[in-house]
């Protein structure tokens, strides 16, 4: 979590006061697109560190026990039409409509609010399912990498409301629709974590057991393996 | 990104032609939108937005509709398509919703630089480690348990072992590579799964495919040779008594093998390792087809 | 809170002690990180003489086992995130601005913060010592060792959550001046005019925004597994320890060329400056850098041979760490091409870079040995391991940083040090380095295991680590000079004036000590080495070039000093150090570092709505 706060920390210029710089990219918005080139890493080794103990549980609930990815699919549609409303907020930004900004904000803020509810359903179930933190390999890579992604979705919901209640109030021009776009741009990351995530641990990996040998993904492998050897 | 079906794009050349004649108009053309290329400070609007909203909905329920028949579900097949669509989803939210296509190629460098070097940081350690390894690692393999689906109770919960319910710690050579598909944990003889297991032959002793111990002799081809290690003794006879008193007789460079070793070792290393008469049969008859 | 924070105007004073907590200014930022570093240096050099005294002799007692164990994971850890990574920090704060023609960094208050959360990280992975939970598992802390079940107590604890606090410094620092670098340039200063520093700075930035999210993972899952009872590295659940090698090596490689390419951007600034020639092949150097940088996410697996990745692997890694020393080697090349019929001027700084080169070709021929994997067998956690990181982090960062120091000196305190006692200081430490580390190389080869706490007699190592500990009290003693000439200096040192060394570099061309806003007028640059054209031409008209005249700084705007930083920072390690709270009730420590994540949160609601300085007298009206 603490990793995230880095990128709180936009400076408080206001926008008249806007620098010339080298490459006419703003600085904060240089900023947000090196900061998530930097959590792709983050999130990479988190996957990474998933993919690694993929199906090497050797207790349960294994994930074909207890993943449900219908209700996964629409949680992931939820945050999808989220990243959709976002956008448009930034578009009402952008031509200054400060009414419609707010209710698209709004409306972001309610269907991010959504998917985190599917997620603290998702988590609790699997409590009282039997899977804690502790029970396995699975669980310990699943919740701390869920979890990292939805400690990010609600930094960025918590990011939103501030905006939302900035534009309510409307001190001075601000939110300027850089402030918009910015939120925006990490709003959106979050939505394509959460696109990895989906297949790789839902689609693909919501139906492994415990390590078998006779998985298809094996015999491809041994495949490719006989090939070189 | 030419990602779009096709009426989408039929639908798009529409409205290009309508738009066609005010290039400078702050929405750009849905064509021209995805496909084409933007003059500065122009943007979608809703039209453009809700299009790629629906598409990428579109998508989800495919990638949803892949996995519904069972047969499908874990299977390799589908592990292809499933990449491909949420790559292309991916990129969607990037190029548009982010509007990396409309900005400076910098934004796009940095950003690809981290994503690039993610995938193959994960993509390293999945190979390294072997993700597609087909069995288990050797040390966790005999405690594999089953699960029992919905335990009803809520506050019943799973409890992890304590050290002392567990079996004997993994030794070293456990950590060795573990044995190629078919090994210990499908096809394999309970002499096998003994073996690599809770006798802890494969410490010390190499057999190709299944352990790599290097304190005690290689057991390769044990069967054939075994009969001619001490006169009197057949196969069976000469394994069984190297189980139960290893110190009977110690094999090395007069036998043919590469070296000569250690005498009174295994007998030493086996003190704490119970083994029942079923065992030691089973270890005898693995042991046996070894020719 | 909107209320709250709205009328708190910013701070407005520039001198005393509040000054200091509240700056924002790149100059005042990089002194106190120069200082903190010197800090922790001493510290770590104190935990390095226990070692040394413990090792002396034979079956010698001084210290027990554990606290050998925490000496040699503490010296680590010190020298490696709070002395060197700082010391890199310092130049680029201080220098980065000053040499691209900037006012500031990009985010000066991220910079402040930069700096407050390294500091407290670093006190609070010290604070350890008071309790007597001191880390003691290495400086790469190996699963399953750092398990909870075989590291009992807080030590690795504090370990675990101080580097994690360090991490968010060093990626601010990192996000800070990657940013600063691309979009801060002063007109005409394209990339490939800008000073060799700024390079390697740029680089090293983008290697820590990339290297520091996998060891943030790394120390998570660690956490995770001694906290929360996660199964990362517990074997018994089916958890691979290996994955934590990967993790942490994945992130260390990088991380030894975040030490390294400072230091040899240092060099590069100091080298032609003495040789009175451009550098030579500047392009070549510039992309061997990023070569490095490149290359370094593609040999992490060197430092695990042994643990049996198998033959590929190990071939594999052995191709790309002998590949790697290739863009080194240009490197070295290029300076002594530098220097070759250069007329060389060999002051204080010069010695140190030229100490840089030939002890950095010493350990990076080390390092091709071991990069060998079957001879590394023989090397792997032997003393000839520690010879090599000290031959390239002692005689390699060290070196180059000293050689910055004294480089730099006249234009941060506007004095001139003592030549003389300059050059003891180099030819002592020098002398006491060789006699240190190059008798371990033989040590190790001769069997003498690396963290050994002591050993018996009969193996014939006491003779060379006699050698060591009394090469360890030169370089002490070289220290000490060193002390006394950089204070003595201060005081009583002659006026340096701008640009003593003739060198080529904008921050020259302004007055020393700068002034606060570092240039009057936004320079323009016209080509590499921008000041020596200036001064190329104004000699060419028989003139010479002054300082930069002093303007009135009122009429600059200039970022103003920020109580958020520091407040925000203090909540961040507040986080850190809440997990660490033991007062007989477990679950205590979730809420109070709960409290850190609120101040924390409070701190950057105040920073992102703090007003702009010059208009606080309105925003206190205007705000709510």
């Amino acid at each position: 979590m603490a990793h995230a706060d880095t990128t709180h920390a936009p400076p408080a210029h206001p926008p008249a006061h806007e620098e010339e710089t080298t490459t006419g990219i703003n600085h904060r918005k240089l900023l947000m697109w090196v900061f998530l080139g930097s959590d792709c890493l983050f999130f990479g080794s988190l996957i990474a560190t998933y993919m690694v103990y993929r199906g090497q549980s050797i207790v349960g609930p294994y994930p074909r026990d207890i993943i449900d990815v219908p209700i996964t699919t629409v949680s992931t549609f939820v945050l999808l039409m989220s990243s959709f409303t976002m956008v448009m907020g930034v578009a009402a930004a952008r031509s200054g409509n400060q009414k419609r900004l707010i209710q698209w904000l709004v409306l972001t803020i309610i269907l991010g609010g959504t998917f985190i509810g599917f997620q603290v359903y998702e988590f609790n179930l699997f409590r009282v399912e039997g899977l804690r933190y502790e029970t396995n390999l699975f669980s310990s890579t699943f919740f701390t990498l869920t979890g990292f992604h939805g400690a990010h979705v609600t930094l960025g919901l918590f990011w939103l409301a501030c905006l939302a209640i900035m534009a309510a109030r409307n001190p001075a021009g601000r939110p300027s629709d850089l402030d918009v776009d910015i939120a925006g741009l990490y709003w959106h990351f979050v939505d394509i974590v959460w696109i990895v995530i989906f297949t790789l641990l839902y689609l693909i990996g919501g139906f492994d057991g415990p390590p078998e040998a006779g998985h298809a993904a094996v015999q491809g492998w041994n495949w490719v393996t006989g090939l070189i050897s | 990104m030419s990602t779009n079906p096709g009426q989408e794009a039929v639908l798009a050349q529409q409205e290009h032609a309508a738009h066609d004649e005010h290039a400078a108009h702050e929405d750009a053309g849905i064509s021209q939108f995805f496909f084409g290329r933007v003059p500065e400070g122009v943007h979608g609007g809703l039209k453009q937005y809700s299009l790629l909203a629906i598409f990428l909905g579109i998508i989800t329920l495919v990638e949803f509709l892949i996995i519904v028949p069972e047969g499908l579900q874990g299977s390799g097949v589908v592990i292809a398509p499933l990449v491909i669509l949420s790559v292309i989803k991916f990129f969607c939210v990037v190029a548009f919703f982010m509007h990396l296509k409309f900005e400076n190629p910098l934004l796009w460098q940095i950003f690809v630089a981290g994503l690039v070097l993610g995938l193959i940081v994960a993509l390293s350690l999945v190979l390294l480690f072997g993700v597609f390894r087909p069995t288990p690692r050797a040390f966790s393999e005999p405690r594999i348990e089953p699960f029992e689906h919905h335990v009803e109770d809520a506050h019943a919960v799973i409890e992890r072992p304590l050290p002392d319910e567990l079996p004997p710690p993994a030794n070293p050579a456990d950590l060795a590579p573990a044995a190629p598909a078919g090994g210990a944990a499908a096809g394999a003889s309970p002499g096998q799964t003994l073996f690599v297991g809770t006798a802890a032959c494969a410490s010390c002793h190499t057999i190709q495919g299944v352990a790599q111990g290097v304190l005690g002799p290689p057991l390769d081809g044990i069967a054939s040779v075994a009969g001619n290690r001490i006169s009197g003794y057949s196969a069976e006879e000469y394994i069984r008594e190297s189980i139960l008193e290893p110190d009977a007789y110690t094999a090395g460079s007069a036998d043919g093998l590469s070296q000569d070793y250690q005498e009174g070792l295994m007998s030493a290393t086996m003190a704490g390792i119970v083994l029942s008469d079923e065992d030691v049969e089973a270890l005898v008859e693995f042991l046996l087809q070894l020719r | 809170m909107v209320t709250i924070t709205g009328v708190i105007p910013r701070p407005s004073t520039y001198t005393g002690l509040w000054s200091w907590l509240t700056t924002v200014d790149h100059k005042r930022i990089g002194a106190l990180y120069g200082i903190s570093a010197f800090f922790f240096f001493i510290v770590g050099g104190i935990e390095a003489g226990i070692m040394r005294l413990q090792l002396i002799t034979s079956d010698n007692s001084l210290v027990s086992a554990d606290w050998f164990n925490a000496m040699f994971t503490m010296h680590g850890t010190t020298m490696i995130f709070m002395v060197i990574m700082p010391f890199g920090a310092t130049f680029f704060n201080f220098l980065i601005p000053l040499m691209i023609g900037a006012r500031d960094v990009a985010f000066p208050r991220l910079n402040a913060f930069s700096y407050w959360t390294f500091l407290f990280g670093a006190l609070l992975m010290h604070a350890g010592f008071l309790i007597g939970q001191v880390p003691d598992a290495g400086w790469f802390s190996y699963a399953n060792l750092t398990a909870a079940p075989f590291s009992v107590g807080k030590g690795l604890d504090f370990w675990a959550l101080s580097l994690q606090v360090l991490g968010v410094a060093s990626l601010a620092a990192g996000f800070n001046f990657v940013v600063t670098i691309i979009n801060m340039r002063a007109p005409g200063m394209s990339l490939m005019r800008m000073p060799v520093f700024v390079w390697m700075t740029l680089v090293t930035s983008i290697l820590l925004v990339l290297a520091f999210p996998i060891i943030t993972v790394a120390l998570i899952e660690l956490t995770a597994d001694r906290q929360f009872g996660a199964n990362f590295f517990n074997t018994a659940a089916g958890g691979d320890p290996i994955l934590w090698q990967h993790l942490f090596w994945l992130f260390g490689h990088p991380e030894v060329y975040i030490l390294i390419l400072p230091a040899m951007g240092v060099v590069s600034e100091i080298i032609p400056t003495f040789s009175r020639k451009p550098l030579f092949g500047y392009p070549v150097i510039v992309f061997s850098g990023i070569v490095i940088a490149i290359m370094s996410w593609a040999v992490w697996s060197h430092h695990m041979f042994t643990v049996g990745l198998g033959p590929i692997a190990n071939s594999v890694f052995t191709i790309t760490t002998m590949l790697i020393a290739v863009p080194t080697g240009v490197k070295i090349f290029n300076w002594i091409g530098t220097m070759w019929k250069g007329s060389i001027d060999l002051r204080t700084p010069m010695l140190m870079a030229i100490g840089f080169v030939s002890l950095f070709i010493v350990g990076g021929l080390s390092g091709v040995s071991h990069a060998v994997s079957p001879s590394d067998f023989q090397q792997q956690d032997t003393y000839y391991i520690v010879a090599h990181i000290h031959y390239v982090l002692f005689g390699g960062a060290i070196f180059g940083i000293f050689a910055g120091i004294y480089y730099w000196y006249p234009k941060i305190t506007g004095k001139m040090y003592n030549e003389l006692l300059g050059k003891i200081h180099f030819w002592l430490m020098f002398i006491g380095m060789n006699l240190t580390f190059f008798p371990m190389h033989y040590a190790g080869l001769n069997g003498m295991p690396r963290r050994i706490y002591t050993y018996a007699e009969g193996f014939g190592w006491e003779g060379m680590n006699l050698l060591a500990t009394i090469g360890y009290f030169v370089i002490v003693i070289s220290l000490l000079i060193f002390i006394h000439n950089f204070f003595r200096s201060i005081k009583k040192g002659e006026e340096a004036g701008h640009d003593p060394w003739d060198a080529p570099t904008l921050e020259w061309s302004i007055s020393s000590p700068p002034p606060v806003y570092n240039f009057a007028e936004v320079p323009v640059v016209r080509g590499q080495d921008a000041y020596w054209i200036t001064k190329r031409e104004a000699a060419a008209r028989g003139e010479t070039v002054p300082a930069e005249p002093h303007v009135d700084p009122t009429t600059i705007h200039l970022p103003s000093p920020s109580y958020w930083p520091l407040i925000t920072s203090f909540g961040v390690v507040w986080i850190a150090g809440g997990l660490l709270i033991d007062v007989g009730w477990d679950y205590i420590r979730f809420p109070i570092s709960f409290v850190g994540g609120i101040i924390t949160i409070l701190g950057v609601i105040g920073w992102s709505l703090e007003p702009p300085a010059e208009e606080h007298h309105e925003a206190a009206g205007g705000h709510h």
